[in-house]
């Protein structure tokens, strides 16, 4: 059985609902389905080609980083990013769909966000991109809120007890991006600099900010 | 609905996988299939929130064999074929793989230069409302223990349970209604509850720790 990492289609016998047909391989549905569309004129392949490439080289956590790091460097707009989170993203021109209620949770010494949603795989597209599949999956929607400090040791981050953990579960329109702490040794370090330490998964909250000199993953 | 979408604080799904360098769309296909969601939002009309309960409806034996794009994919012909988009017979033809021949051009795509309009135009869920709020900042609240058929976005996790108020947003779209075919929009007050992880897990939780949902009124009541 597969589950939602299953991205092979190991499924034989579940999509035989109601057609005398059996039912294609799913890319070729789906391309029988972008030609009749587009025979039909609801969609136009170079639209389709421009969203997917907005998606893979345009919209993703480079953008974030890019807040994180002014955020770090510029305390009026940290005071911005945490107070009218949405408006002070907008200062990049990082607005639009699944970002249009921002909120920004900042990582301390005493309190590590990380966010999920349980309930689909809502995610904050203009700062973060796509969701990695991990996001996605049920294992880690269904474990990180009942425990999440398990969850974060699979990610290679160890918190110590006395650190409040807070989950927060995007159940409703409302878009979170965790603010990562600074890391030391980074005084004096330009913006773009900084920009290069900050990780996907250190603004999901399931990592943190990189330090100087530490390879760059995820 | 209690359906197998809502998952928090199931057991059971393992380890979770970490793709190192996962690229944005493993297959072209999965691109094809988001980009047509998108593209074809206009002439679906259908809310986000009916977007999500549709996806919600897929019988649970299904939804555990298929991968989040093929579920993408059956809701894009689903939705195709609930709007008179395609017919019965050319979704089918389409499921085997064959496209049928199509009939006279009906509408007006979307075009590459409409694409940055697509993810710019702005979609609140704020509404204003004129009924003051019933809970205040730092009160203690508790989620309603409630099983509805329908859209809902308070997990189950949370129901019954007692948390603290600790942000009012004002009013937004109610998913719960504006799911319904025809949708509602009916806003009402949205609030940040914060719940202690023991509150939610027992125990064996850190006492530290705590889980934050976004409620809507309707799901809170005074304990």
């Amino acid at each position: 059985m597969g589950t939602e990492h299953d991205h092979h289609h190991d499924h034989h016998s579940h999509d035989d609902h109601d057609h005398s047909e059996p039912p294609a391989d799913v890319a070729l549905r789906v391309k029988a389905l972008e030609t009749l569309l587009t025979r039909r004129g609801y969609v136009a392949a170079e639209a389709l080609d421009a969203v997917v490439d907005m998606f893979e080289t345009k919209v993703g956590p480079r953008n974030g980083a890019r807040v994180v790091a002014r955020a770090w460097t510029d305390p009026a707009y940290r005071q911005r990013l945490l107070e009218t989170p949405t408006a002070a993203i907008a200062e990049f021109g990082f607005i639009n769909r699944q970002g249009e209620h921002m909120r920004v949770v900042e990582n301390t010494p005493q309190v590590h966000n990380v966010v999920v949603c349980t309930l689909c795989s809502c995610y904050p597209w203009p700062v973060l991109g796509l969701p990695p599949v991990w996001y996605k999956s049920s294992a880690y929607r269904s474990r990180v809120v009942i425990e999440p400090r398990a969850v974060l040791a699979e990610f290679g981050l160890l918190l110590p007890n006395d650190v409040e953990v807070r989950v927060w579960d995007s159940t409703a329109e409302l878009r979170y991006m965790v603010l990562p702490e600074r890391p030391i040794g980074t005084e004096g370090m330009p913006e773009d600099a900084l920009t290069s330490l900050v990780t996907r998964d250190s603004m999901i909250g399931t990592g943190v900010a990189h330090a100087p000199g530490q390879a760059s993953t995820r | 609905m209690n359906g197998l979408h809502d998952v928090g604080g199931m057991h059971g799904f393992g380890p979770i996988e970490i793709e190192r360098d996962e690229p944005v769309f493993h297959e072209r296909w999965e691109g094809r299939v988001f980009a047509m969601a998108l593209a074809m939002g206009k002439h679906f009309g259908i809310t986000l929130d009916r977007s999500r309960f549709l996806m919600e409806s897929v019988p649970p034996y299904d939804r555990v064999a298929l991968s989040y794009y093929e579920r993408w994919a059956n809701r894009l012909f689903q939705v195709a074929e609930m709007r008179s988009i395609v017919s019965a017979s050319e979704a089918a033809g389409c499921r085997a793989g064959v496209t049928p021949e199509a009939g006279g051009v009906s509408a007006t795509a979307l075009t590459k230069d409409d694409v940055g309009g697509l993810f710019n135009t702005i979609r609140s869920s704020c509404r204003p409302i004129s009924a003051p709020a019933v809970f205040a900042i730092g009160e203690t609240v508790r989620a309603k223990v409630m099983n509805p058929k329908g859209h809902t976005r308070l997990p189950r996790y949370a129901r019954g349970k007692l948390g603290v108020v600790i942000a009012d947003h004002g009013g937004h779209v109610f998913p719960d209604t504006n799911a319904l075919d025809p949708p509602r929009e009916d806003p009402r007050r949205l609030y940040t509850v914060k719940f202690a992880a023991t509150e939610l897990w027992g125990a064996e939780s850190n006492p530290r720790d705590s889980v934050c949902l976004d409620l809507w009124e309707p799901y809170l009541e005074r304990p």
